[in-house]
């Protein structure tokens, strides 16, 4: 047993021993489970994948005179600008209008890479924020923040697909031929993060992580986050399970650990780097670290068919090794995600953590609560919401415009005195909640 | 969000540079508008004199001299205003060929100013990118009971038409001073758009109804009369109601009428000291609110005349009050107000039915009714507060004020309506009796 404290310890003096996952299955085949509890301090996992669900926002800076950007662009690509005045959230897969090869993962590494892109922003203009158009250039330097924030990364598993129609069908699993004519998988097998750490032991709120090439960090459980799925006899589930939320400084990212991509007829998409370093702080932990890729597995998916039938199960070794056999037929196996990349930056990782500049950090809260995936259920009638009365939360805007002192703020509550009003209506149009006033 | 009412008078529509005044005031806003134009200045009193010496007219001459002045105001020649004016040529033409002007139609040329005024108003905001549509009351459907030279608005038949006239969103800028009734157009009085405006305030739902003047609300006191008058910040709508009955000049008397029924307040404000939308001079609302002084302002009549019945046993005489009232209100002669004692009857009215008045009552032969006197050269002078019958020694205050200037009181009423006591004096004595009065309560 050890503890996060007395791994960081080691770090600090240089005596911590850190392998990578790949290094970790090769020890743990030559001297078992129980020597690399013992000997190990920390494992590094990485991931280097394309991830939908990624994005980053930033902050442009007040222009002069301010404006509330409402609709923005950047290099014809549509940054959603539902925030505040000058924030804007650029998402991965948002296509430029011009260009359906190019979008929001291009805006972000261009960023990331330093370029000078165009903005261009509108607003309906305001008292506040008069100026309602904006056109020029920005880069990263001349922006004020900019940071990653990724609602579904680092899927723990994904399945294989492949296609028994008779035509050529594009996914974002890639080009899959007809009639079984290729399978792709996307998972980094045994350097991947989630599949190392499959019970989320170690992984959880606050944990720092490598994020295409800067330090991040875990903020929630991912999107359609799940861990009501079946498991192989090792214990590591079998389908699309958990994922992670992450943030991270992208002014401080590395372009060689991110790409913009396009998958033909399926759109824009970003590959994101991610590495994450799981203590050893038990045998149990050290177990799920030391799976091999011929003891995880994964399902193998026709998305030629509705529903996406369940073909067979596979092992991430089988998928290496270029084909598997589907019925009868011996399939093309490729994969979609870098294990080069990924084994790049598991070394990276180690390196940080060997040299002490990258401490591990407890997570503040794990992500083990029971969560489920639900389908989004075509519900045609229901009963409406009603627009509720809205009632007064004593922040006391009228009181400012009140001539007659018939409101006012008593304890830091508004007290209406109904003798002083004189139904003016003066203060009708300022309740920020839109309750009627006078109150009667 | 619902919609203000906006109304803007004559006094506003005298020069071109009035008219960026008006736009720089409607684009504060921020919402939709129902704008009220009145005729430009001088405009209805123009075509007042035109209805009266119609034997006289140069109708083309007129109706140049007409669209040059609004041709002005646009800044531009435009034929479609050029229409817009020449519209009541063939009324006058009509009429000058029967020498006189049926009353229909005077109406109709009356109410002209304010249908070029509206046409000229949309246009002018239309290039400055205010957009907006013309309603006029004929095409929404402000219906009155037809009394011609003094019509009063049928709400409810006009709320219908409104509804379904005017879109929810989109500013509109309307005619003001008049409605129809049978097809008729039929103007409210002198003063009416107020009236308009307020009348759509109430068919539309509106969320108040602001009317632009070129002075600064009510006052305690007409300027032109006393020194010294300051604003009047808030009235209630009887106060503002019973001021503008008894001479205020700054209200039509019929203005608040509709608003009563839905609580909209109205606000007054000077368009040469406009500061915001949200700082208005006067506010008129449903609550009344009482000052330390209780009266908060005074008004006064010229347009007065007593009908005295006189009799030794009048007051006595069960419906001898009542055939007096019939006789009048069969002659459609508005009576103002009844003061009656024992031996005497005084019935107030305007005095423009004097003449009239005198031919009705020489006809008339009730045995207790032993003389008719006519008072005139006489000034009605009201003052008006909330509080004034609940509050100890306010008559006495208003009275001794008047008796230390030897100024012979001709008759008091007190009571009729909760807001006002008014009084009368001879003609030479109001001034004086203003200043008085006035300095009692709001000095000097």
């Amino acid at each position: 047993m050890k503890t996060i404290e007395q791994i960081n310890e080691k770090i600090l003096k240089g005596e911590a021993v850190v392998l990578t996952a790949e290094e970790v299955v090769s020890l743990a085949k030559q001297e078992g489970v129980k020597e690399v509890a013992k000997k190990v301090d920390v494992v590094t996992t990485a991931t280097f994948a394309p991830m939908c669900s990624s994005g980053a926002f930033v902050n442009f800076g007040h222009t002069k005179p301010p404006m509330r950007m409402e609709r923005i662009e950047i290099e014809g690509v549509e940054v959603y600008g539902g925030l505040a005045a000058v924030d804007g959230y650029i998402g991965a897969t948002q296509e430029s209008k011009q260009d359906k090869t190019f979008g929001g993962a291009h805006i972000i590494e261009l960023l990331i890479r330093g370029e000078n892109l165009k903005l261009n922003a509108e607003g309906k203009g305001t008292d506040c924020y008069p100026r309602k158009q904006f056109e020029g250039y920005i880069n990263k330097q001349t922006i004020n923040d900019f940071f990653m924030f990724n609602p579904r990364n680092a899927y723990q598993n994904y399945s294989a697909a492949t296609n028994s129609s008779d035509r050529t069908i594009y996914t974002y699993m890639g080009k899959l031929l007809p009639r079984f004519g290729n399978v792709t998988y996307s998972t980094s097998g045994e350097l991947s993060p989630l599949l190392k750490d499959p019970k989320m032991l170690t992984i959880g709120l606050g944990t720092k992580i490598f994020l295409c090439g800067a330090e991040g960090y875990v903020v929630w459980p991912g999107t359609q986050f799940r861990n009501d799925v079946k498991v192989n006899e090792h214990g590591i589930p079998i389908s699309p399970a958990r994922t992670l939320v992450v943030i991270g400084d992208a002014k401080r990212m590395n372009p060689r650990y991110l790409r913009a991509a396009y998958f033909k007829n399926y759109g824009v998409t970003l590959f994101v780097g991610i590495g994450v370093p799981i203590p050893v702080l038990n045998e149990e932990i050290a177990h799920f670290v030391s799976k091999s890729n011929e003891e995880i597995t994964t399902e193998v998916r026709d998305y030629g068919k509705p529903g996406r039938p369940v073909l067979r199960l596979v092992s991430y070794a089988e998928l290496k090794s270029g084909w598997i056999e589907i019925d009868g037929k011996k399939v093309k196996t490729s994969s979609i995600s870098s294990v080069a990349m990924a084994r790049e930056i598991a070394d990276v990782l180690r390196k940080w953590i060997v040299e002490g500049r990258f401490l591990l950090t407890k997570p503040v809260k794990l992500f083990n609560e029971d969560r489920s995936v639900k389908t989004l259920e075509e519900i045609k009638e229901a009963e409406r919401f009603k627009i509720q009365e809205p009632t007064c939360v004593n922040c006391g805007m009228c009181v400012g415009v009140c001539m007659y002192d018939a409101l006012k703020m008593v304890n830091d509550a508004l007290k209406f005195e109904e003798d002083a009003c004189v139904r003016c209506g003066l203060c009708s149009d300022v309740c920020p909640v839109g309750v009627k006033l006078p109150p009667l | 969000m619902k919609r203000c009412v906006v109304k803007f008078g004559g006094s506003n529509l005298k020069s071109r540079n009035d008219l960026f005044k008006i736009l720089e005031v409607v684009r504060m806003y921020r919402q939709n508008l129902i704008v009220v134009v009145s005729a430009a200045y001088g405009v209805t009193n123009q075509l007042i004199d035109a209805v009266s010496k119609i034997d006289e007219l140069d109708v083309d001459g007129f109706l140049n001299s007409l669209y040059e002045k609004y041709r002005s105001l646009l800044g531009k020649d435009d034929e479609e205003l050029k229409s817009r004016v020449f519209e009541i040529k063939n009324a006058l033409l009509g009429s000058k060929l029967l020498g006189e002007v049926p009353l229909q139609f005077q109406d109709f040329i009356v109410s002209h100013g304010e249908r070029c005024s509206s046409l000229m108003l949309t246009k002018f905001f239309r290039e400055n990118g205010f957009p907006c549509e013309e309603a006029l009351p004929e095409q929404f459907g402000l219906i009155t009971d037809g009394r011609f030279g003094n019509a009063t608005v049928n709400l409810e038949l006009s709320r219908e038409n409104a509804l379904k006239f005017f879109k929810k969103d989109g500013n509109y800028v309307v005619a003001g001073f008049y409605g129809l009734h049978d097809g008729r157009f039929t103007i409210l009085g002198r003063g009416g758009s107020d009236y308009t405006a307020t009348c759509l305030a109430y068919c539309l739902d509106a969320e108040r109804v602001d009317l632009y003047k070129d002075v600064s609300g009510f006052m305690t006191c007409d300027p032109k009369h006393v020194e010294n008058v300051k604003p009047v910040r808030h009235l209630s709508y009887d106060e503002a109601a019973e001021l503008s009955y008894f001479g205020a000049k700054i209200l039509h008397h019929a203005t608040v009428e509709p608003l009563r029924k839905k609580g909209i307040p109205l606000y007054i404000f000077n368009i040469n000291q406009f500061r915001s939308i949200d700082e208005p001079d006067t506010i008129i609302t449903a609550n009344g609110s009482t000052t330390e002084d209780i009266v908060k302002s005074i008004s006064f009549t010229d347009d007065i005349a007593v009908v005295q019945f006189k009799g030794s046993n009048v007051g006595r005489v069960p419906g001898l009050l009542g055939q007096i009232a019939s006789m009048f209100g069969a002659e459609n002669i508005n009576i103002k107000s009844v003061v009656t004692s024992q031996t005497s009857i005084n019935v107030l009215i305007s005095r423009q039915d004097l003449e009239r008045s005198k031919k009705i009552v020489s006809k008339l032969s009730i045995p207790e009714v032993e003389q008719i006197d006519f008072k005139t050269d006489i000034s009605l002078i009201a003052t008006v507060g909330n509080g004034l019958l609940q509050k100890h020694g306010i008559a006495a205050k208003i009275f001794s004020a008047v008796s230390k200037e030897q100024i012979n009181v001709q008759m008091i009423s007190a009571g009729a309506s909760e807001v006002t006591m008014y009084f009368i004096v001879n003609i030479t004595d109001r001034d004086k009796a203003l200043r008085a009065i006035h300095k009692e309560f709001f000095g000097g």
